[in-house]
């Protein structure tokens, strides 16, 4: 097929879901794997595929027998999909230190998708969760926090995204999202301003963005090194204090007003 | 203890037109044995208190029993009649929809739905704000009802979320919180519940409990290797009753007003 400005560089099989869409990119991929296996199974190991193709042939990949001739990670995260999409009530999920780099790939290949639909956002809400909580991968947040945004801007549910995005405990997630209070999309600063509602310079000066945004940042740096998760989120009130100001700042900033002092002490009264 | 017009009363107010039951008997009782000063310039604004805190407690009772399902917010659905379900899994009042007969709905045709906790918590506000008030009123109020966790709260429903509470009364929506959920099951982060009194709670998926059967819940839906136990946040939900009942005489006066000035009203 020839490649044109959007898809040149890209894998095969991506190409092939750009142009047919997914179903009849499942029909061409389940032909090739009636006529040439070893061709279909060289198309999924190739290194540029992205996982939102791995996804919509994950069950092609189990019928044709193909799981075997897929390279390690690509395998885990052909299992990581089908675990992910529908992870069994009661039963604790176990982490393996292997599960990362493909979780990482899925991730990173993954994240921008939109509109392959709410199983696989679901999968990519779980993917984002294992690698901020379990696996402590702080490089991810960034594709999280984009996911999260995205999310919200389509009218999809982002709960799930924003909370993999906070339960990473860094409070470098802070910052990805006080970026947004200066976006130029209106609904990115609503989610910001709601998102970061705990810190008192995010519920002021929303009509001046960024100045707000100025604002936030130097409360996030002034109290970065005393910020403390909480674990609280939007399930438990309507303005959750995320992260909480631990102890008084360090001393080269005494000569400020204590960061506690500044510290909202949660929400209404 | 309980103030009323800055004094300290010891004896049960007369409410005129009014005969506390035995729940909110107990509420007074427990007001009055407390070391926090529950104040009001009225016996009326306490009235309404007890009033509202009952009607949560039943309406929190009448879930439970209405068969609504627990589902999370991707699976969410509802009754297409009264509502449209959106994206993100929010309940979205339908044009022309009677939001009194909407929030009904949900507690009659309770299997028709499904959604979280928290939007469970916030469907019991409801019921219990039509209980105490005209449906005129609660339709004129809450004409853009939108049904979603705690984030499109209504602000005239004037809730409060407060990081402590001294004490622990019937209609206070709790929080208990799940540190090590797995993550892979978000929606056992916490359970919303509201105490009904006698040491039974109402958390939507879990059903009316004591807290230990919760906490139990709660500890089931653990990450592998949990060190932390589920527990019981120290604060709680309480609606500005004060506020409330103000609004709530304003009302009354203004339900006597030419038209255009009663669809005027604004709570808060």
């Amino acid at each position: 097929m020839p490649g044109n400005r959007r898809t040149k560089g890209i894998a095969g099989l991506d190409r092939l879901r750009l142009a047919n869409g997914n179903e009849g990119f499942e029909g061409i991929f389940r032909d090739l794997c009636g006529k040439d296996r070893a061709q279909a199974a060289r198309l999924l190991n190739d290194d540029k595929l992205r996982f939102p193709s791995l996804f919509v042939l994950r069950g092609d990949i189990d019928e044709f027998g193909l799981a075997g001739a897929l390279s390690g990670s690509r395998r885990t995260a052909c299992e990581l999909a089908r675990a992910l999409s529908s992870p069994a009530p009661g039963v604790p999920w176990k982490s393996s230190p292997e599960h990362a780099p493909a979780l990482r790939w899925m991730l990173r290949t993954g994240a921008r998708e939109e509109g392959l639909g709410k199983q696989y956002d679901a999968v990519m809400d779980r993917a984002a969760a294992l690698l901020c909580r379990e696996h402590g991968d702080r490089r991810c947040l960034p594709a999280v926090a984009d996911m999260a945004f995205a999310r919200r801007r389509s009218g999809s549910y982002a709960g799930d995204a924003e909370w993999a995005l906070f339960e990473s405990g860094d409070p470098a997630c802070l910052r990805l999202v006080s970026a947004r209070l200066a976006s130029r999309d209106a609904t990115d600063r609503e989610q910001a301003r709601r998102l970061l509602n705990f810190i008192p310079p995010a519920a002021e000066n929303a009509d001046e963005p960024a100045l707000q945004r100025r604002r936030v940042s130097r409360w996030i740096s002034r109290n970065r090194s005393n910020l403390k998760y909480t674990g609280l989120g939007s399930q438990q009130g309507p303005c959750p204090v995320r992260f909480e100001v631990a102890e008084a700042p360090p001393a080269n900033s005494l000569s400020r007003r204590p960061a506690h002092a500044r510290a909202r002490k949660g929400a209404g009264t | 203890m309980i103030a009323i017009g800055g004094s300290r009363i010891d004896a049960l107010p007369d409410f005129p037109g009014f005969e506390p039951d035995a729940l909110q008997r107990g509420i007074l009782d427990t007001m009055r044995k407390s070391a926090e000063t529950y104040a009001y310039e009225t016996a009326g604004e306490l009235a309404f208190e007890l009033r509202l805190r009952k009607a949560l407690v039943e309406s929190a009772r009448a879930l439970a029993r209405s068969g609504m399902a627990f589902e999370v917010f991707r699976d969410a659905r509802a009754n297409p009649e009264y509502w449209e379900v959106t994206g993100e899994g929010g309940f979205r009042l339908k044009p022309g929809a009677r939001p009194s007969e909407a929030v009904r709905d949900i507690f009659r045709s309770g299997r028709l739905y499904g959604t979280e906790c928290a939007t469970a918590m916030v469907i019991v506000y409801y019921r219990a704000m039509l209980d105490v008030m005209p449906d005129e009123q609660f339709d004129q109020l809450f004409g853009g009802i939108y049904l979603f966790d705690w984030e499109r709260l209504d602000s005239n429903l004037m809730l409060g979320d407060h990081r402590r509470i001294a004490d622990e009364l019937p209609g206070d929506a709790r929080y208990f919180v799940n540190p090590d959920v797995d993550p892979l099951h978000p929606e056992w982060q916490g359970e919303n519940a509201f105490y009904l009194g006698g040491g039974q709670y109402y958390g939507h998926g879990i059903g009316v409990a004591g807290a230990e059967r919760i906490l139990r819940a709660l500890n089931g839906g653990r990450r592998e290797g949990a060190t932390r136990e589920a527990y019981l946040l120290p604060g709680g939900k309480r609606q500005d009753y004060r506020r409330l009942a103000a609004a709530g005489s304003r009302a009354a006066i203004l339900a006597t007003a030419p038209a255009g000035i009663a669809s005027g009203m604004q709570i808060g």
